[in-house]
C-alpha cells in the first residue's frame, strides 16, 4: 500500500510539473518512467470546472514497479486547482486498484506547487504520506514521509512472500530521501510500532515489538540491504523459542543480499547488552526443505543467568528443566552446515549449574573445549571447584579434552574426589553427531568411597566400611543408563556385591533404578546396631535379587536375608523380627517368661519377602503351608520364632520395621 | 500342492497361536479397567456425563477369541497401577488437568494423540503470552504420561507391555473425552467428541 501511494504520488508529481507549464491541455502518454517506476496510458485532463476554477483529472491504466513486483491498475485522481500568488494548490481524492479483481483504493491527497516546488500529501486514516521536493531544479531531491501507516494494510503483500502469516498488526513510520539515480542507495529510517502477527500454526508469533532504524537499500542488480536497528520490548515466539525483548536497547544489524536461490545473511550483530551478544552469518534457503544452509556464529558470549532466563528458560522449560540455576559466563563459536552441526568450541568462565530438584549441581565449572565433526581440535580442558550428582558430593577435578574425528574424548583418566575416595573417569567419549544410543561411551570405576559419609549423605543411619567397583561400560540408550561391571562394598565386616546397575530417566520424571545384590558373611551385631532393631549377633549372607526402586523408593524385589550360623538374638530384636513375620512366638514360651531374659541363642535365622504388587510375599527359614520358620531356637530358653502372614502390604511392613527400630511395640494383629 | 496345504495350515496354525498368544498374556480387560479408573481419575467425573458413547462394538473375531480364551481371561493377573510413585503422578496430572489442559482441551487449542499423549492443535487459538506456558504443560504431560505407561509395564514386571499398555490408554483417553475435545483417529487425522 505505501508502494501504491508512492508510485502514484511519484507519477502525480511528474505529470504536475507538466501541467505547471502548460496549463488547459489535454495530454497524454503512453508510458513514463521514473525511479524503477513506470507508468502506461497516462492522461491529463485540465476542465474547467463548475465554479469558475479548473478541474484536474489525472488517469493512469497501469503503475509498475517491478523491483518489487507491484502492479496497481486503474489510477485516478481528481482536485480543483487553485492558483494563489506563485502558488497551486490542489486537493482532491485518488482512487486505483491495487489488484485487478479488488476493490479500489482512495485516498484524499493535497498537493501545493510553490516555486516549482511540489508538495504532496496523501491522507487515508490513520496513515498519511507526504512527498516534497527539496533542492534546486538542477537537482531535485525527493523527501518521502510517511506515519502511522496500519501494517495490516499490507497484509495482502507480507502474505505474498510469507503464505502462513495469518495476521499481522503495527504501525509503520518511514523517512526517507529517494536517491537521485538507480545506482545511489536507497537510505530510509524506519520505526515499527507494536508490531505484532500471528502464523496459521501458531508457531511464529510476536506481540508489542518495537523495532527502529536505519535500512541501506541498493537496487542495483543484486540488490543489497544493510539495517541497523534497535528492538525495544515485546515479546517473540518461534517454535519452542519464547523470548521477551529488553524494553531499551537490544542491537540488531545485519546485511542481506541474495545469493542464488538462497540469502546470505552478514555482519549479523545480536548486542543485548550485559546479556547475550551474538556475531554471525547465514545462508538460509526459504523454499529448500531444510533452509539453513550455512550458519556461522563467530561469537556469542552469554551472561548467566540474565541470558538464560531471557533466550533459554523456554526451552529448558519444555525439556523439565525449567528451575535450573545458572550463574556465570559463556563464550562459544560454532559452524553448521547441511549436515548439522560442522564445529564448535566453548569458554566457560566460573560458571554455577544447579537444579536443587534433582540434587544435581556444579560449582566454578571454567575451562575451554572445542569439538570437530573431522580432523583434530586443538585440546581443551575442564575444571570444576565441586558437584553433586543425587546430592552425592563430587570434589574438585579437571579433565583434560580432545576432538578426534567427531569424537570428544578424555585424554588422561580423571580422577574425582567422592565421600573420602574418588570416582575414576577411567574413559569417556562423547560422539556428538552419532545416532541415540550411541552418543557417550564411557568407563569409570570408585575407590575407597567412605560409606559413612554416603550414608550420612543419603540420610540413612550411619554405618562404615569402604565401597569401590568398576564399570567397564557405561550405556545410554532411550534415556536409560546401563551399567556393566559391579559395585562392592566392604561393609559390616563382610561384602555386598552389586551388579546389573541400571537407571531410567536418571534425570527424567520417576527416575528408576534397578539392581542385584549379593551379600554374604556380614556381621549382624554390626548390622543390628547401625539399625537400631535389637541386637543380633552372627553372620548374615543373601540377595536382593531383581531390586527395583522408583523414584527411591523399591516397587519390587525378591530378598533372603538369613544366618545360618546361629547366634544370639536380643529380646528387641525377637520382637523386631516377629513383628516383620505379622506372627506371634511359637513354641510355648509365653510372653512373661520371654521378659527373664535378655537375649536368647539360635540356630538359624532366615527372612525373605518377594515385592511384588506393594505386597510382600513372606517366607522364612523353610515353609509349611501357611506358617514359615523365621527363627529356629538353640539352648535354653529356646525359642522358635513363625511367621503367620504370608502376604503382607508392604506399607504396613515398613511401618512396623519404623516402630521397631523407635522403639515403640509394634501392633501385631 | 501337498506342500502347499501344509504350509498354510501351519501358517494359520502360528498366526492362530500369535493371536491367543497376545491376548493370554497381555491382560487387556485388567489394563482398560485399569485406564478406565486411572483416567476418570485424572479427568474428573464430569466426562461420566450422557455423552459418553457406549464402546464400539467389538470385532467378532474378537468375541470368539474371547470364547476360547475365557479361562485365560479368568487366571489373568489384576493389572496394578497403584504404586505410590504412580498415584503422585495421577495427583499431579489431574491438578495440571484442572489448572490448564481442561480448558486448552475444551478450546480445541490441544488434542488427544492416538499413542496416548497430548499435542498443541491450533497454537493460534491460543493468546501468545499463553502459548509458551501451553507448550510447557503439554511437555510435562507427555512426559508424566510416558513414564506412567513405562512404569505400569515394569511394576507388572513385563516391560514389554508398555507399547501396549500405551495403546490401551490411548483408547481410554478417547473414550473419556468430553464433548467438543479434539482427538486423532487412527490416521491421525483430528476429531472432535
Amino acid at each position: 500500500m505505501s508502494y501504491c501511494f508512492r508510485a502514484a504520488c511519484i507519477v502525480l508529481a511528474i505529470v504536475f510539473c507538466a501541467q505547471g507549464r502548460a496549463a488547459g491541455l489535454h495530454a497524454s502518454a503512453d508510458s513514463l518512467q521514473a525511479y524503477g517506476i513506470s507508468v502506461e496510458s497516462i492522461e491529463v485532463e485540465l476542465d474547467p470546472g463548475a465554479d469558475g476554477g479548473q478541474d484536474l483529472q489525472l488517469r493512469a491504466a497501469q503503475v509498475r514497479w517491478p523491483e518489487f513486483d507491484l502492479t496497481f491498475s486503474e489510477l485516478h485522481a481528481q482536485c480543483p486547482l487553485e492558483p494563489e500568488a506563485a502558488t497551486w494548490r490542489c486537493a482532491g481524492q485518488a482512487r486505483l486498484r491495487v489488484a485487478k479483481a479488488s476493490k479500489p483504493v482512495e485516498a484524499g491527497f493535497v498537493a501545493t506547487l510553490e516555486h516549482g516546488r511540489l508538495d504532496l500529501q496523501l491522507n487515508r486514516a490513520p496513515a498519511r504520506l507526504t512527498l516534497s521536493q527539496q533542492g534546486d531544479d538542477a537537482a531535485p531531491r525527493w523527501q518521502v514521509q510517511l506515519r502511522q501507516l496500519p501494517l495490516d494494510w499490507l497484509s495482502d503483500l507480507l502474505r505474498a512472500s510469507w503464505p502462513a502469516l495469518s495476521r499481522v498488526e503495527g504501525q509503520l513510520a518511514i523517512d526517507a530521501e529517494l536517491p537521485s539515480s538507480a545506482t545511489t542507495p536507497l537510505q530510509l529510517d524506519y520505526s515499527l510500532r507494536d508490531l505484532g502477527f500471528d502464523t496459521q500454526d501458531g508457531r511464529s508469533a510476536a506481540a508489542h515489538v518495537s523495532l527502529a532504524g536505519k535500512l541501506d537499500v541498493t537496487t542495483s542488480t543484486p540488490w543489497r540491504l544493510r539495517h541497523r536497528g534497535q528492538i525495544g520490548g515485546g515479546e517473540l515466539l518461534q517454535g519452542a523459542l519464547h523470548v521477551a525483548f529488553a524494553d531499551h536497547g537490544t542491537r540488531l544489524d545485519f546485511a542481506l543480499a541474495p545469493e542464488r536461490d538462497a540469502y546470505r545473511f552478514s555482519d549479523v550483530v545480536y548486542d543485548d547488552p550485559g546479556v547475550l551478544e551474538l556475531k554471525a552469518s547465514a545462508l538460509i534457503a526459504p523454499s529448500a526443505d531444510s533452509p539453513l544452509r550455512q550458519l556461522q556464529v563467530d561469537s556469542l558470549v552469554a551472561a548467566l543467568p540474565q541470558a538464560q532466563q531471557r533466550y533459554l528458560d523456554s526451552l529448558l522449560a519444555l525439556a523439565g528443566w525449567g528451575e535450573l540455576a545458572s550463574r556465570g559466563r559463556v563464550t562459544a563459536r560454532a559452524q553448521f552446515d547441511a549436515d548439522g552441526i560442522a564445529s564448535g568450541a566453548a569458554r566457560l568462565d566460573e560458571v554455577d549449574l544447579d537444579e536443587a530438584k534433582r540434587g544435581i549441581g556444579i560449582k566454578g565449572l571454567g575451562g575451554e573445549l572445542e569439538w570437530r565433526r573431522s580432523g583434530t581440535a586443538p585440546p581443551g580442558q575442564l575444571a570444576w571447584q565441586s558437584a553433586t550428582v543425587y546430592s552425592l558430593p563430587l570434589g574438585a577435578a579437571r579433565t583434560q579434552w580432545l576432538s578426534r574425528d567427531g569424537a570428544l574424548s578424555l585424554t588422561q583418566r580423571a580422577q574425582i574426589p567422592l565421600l573420602g575416595g574418588s570416582l575414576d573417569l577411567e574413559r569417556l567419549e562423547l560422539h556428538p553427531t552419532a545416532a541415540s544410543g550411541e552418543r557417550m561411551q564411557a568407563a569409570l570405576a570408585l575407590h575407597g568411597v567412605e560409606l559413612s559419609a554416603l550414608s550420612q549423605a543419603l540420610g540413612w543411619p550411619r554405618f562404615g566400611g569402604k565401597l569401590g567397583g568398576a564399570v567397564p561400560e557405561l550405556r545410554y540408550v532411550d534415556e536409560r543408563l546401563e551399567l556393566t561391571g559391579g559395585l562392592m562394598l566392604n561393609v559390616f565386616d563382610g561384602t555386598l556385591n552389586v551388579t546389573g546397575l541400571a537407571l531410567e530417566r536418571p534425570f527424567g520424571v520417576l527416575p528408576s533404578l534397578s539392581a542385584d545384590i549379593a551379600f554374604d558373611q556380614l556381621d549382624l551385631s554390626l548390622l543390628t546396631g547401625t539399625f537400631d532393631i535389637g541386637d543380633i549377633s552372627g553372620r548374615l549372607s543373601g540377595y536382593v535379587r531383581t531390586l527395583r526402586l522408583v523414584d527411591w523408593q523399591p516397587v519390587s524385589f525378591d530378598a533372603q536375608l538369613q544366618a545360618l550360623d546361629g547366634g544370639r538374638i536380643s529380646q528387641r530384636a525377637v520382637n523386631t523380627i516377629s513383628s516383620v513375620g505379622g506372627g506371634g512366638i511359637a513354641a510355648g514360651i509365653q510372653a512373661s517368661v520371654l521378659k527373664l531374659f535378655d537375649t536368647f541363642g539360635y540356630a538359624r535365622l532366615g527372612l525373605g519377602c518377594r515385592l511384588e504388587n506393594a505386597v510382600c510375599h513372606m517366607r522364612g527359614l523353610d515353609a509349611d503351608g501357611a506358617r514359615y520358620t523365621l527363627v529356629e531356637g538353640r539352648g535354653l530358653p529356646r525359642i522358635q520364632i513363625v511367621g503367620h502372614q504370608s502376604e503382607v502390604d508392604w506399607s504396613v511392613l515398613v511401618e512396623r520395621l519404623k516402630a521397631a527400630a523407635s522403639g515403640t511395640k509394634p501392633v501385631i494383629n | 500342492m501337498r506342500h502347499l496345504r501344509t504350509m498354510l495350515l501351519t501358517l494359520s496354525l502360528v498366526l492362530l497361536a500369535a493371536c491367543v498368544t497376545i491376548n493370554v498374556y497381555f491382560p487387556a480387560a485388567a489394563a482398560e479397567k485399569a485406564a478406565e479408573q486411572f483416567i476418570g481419575n485424572v479427568i474428573g467425573d464430569v466426562a461420566k456425563d450422557a455423552d459418553v458413547k457406549p464402546p464400539p462394538p467389538r470385532p467378532p473375531q474378537a468375541s470368539l477369541l474371547d470364547f476360547f480364551i475365557g479361562s485365560a481371561h479368568a487366571a489373568e493377573p489384576d493389572l496394578n497401577i497403584q504404586t505410590p510413585a504412580v498415584r503422585d503422578i495421577q495427583a499431579r496430572m489431574k491438578q495440571r488437568f484442572d489448572s490448564v489442559l481442561t480448558k486448552a482441551l475444551a478450546a480445541g487449542s490441544i488434542g488427544l494423540t492416538r499413542d496416548g499423549l497430548v499435542a498443541v492443535r491450533d497454537a493460534a487459538a491460543v493468546p501468545l503470552a499463553e502459548r509458551s506456558g501451553l507448550n510447557q504443560a503439554v511437555a510435562e504431560e507427555n512426559r508424566d504420561r510416558k513414564a506412567v505407561y513405562a512404569e505400569i509395564a515394569r511394576a507388572n514386571g513385563h516391560p514389554e507391555w508398555e507399547a501396549q499398555i500405551q495403546t490401551t490408554f490411548a483408547a481410554q483417553w478417547v473414550q473419556q473425552a468430553r464433548a467438543g475435545w479434539y482427538y486423532q483417529d487412527a490416521t491421525g487425522a483430528w476429531k472432535q467428541r
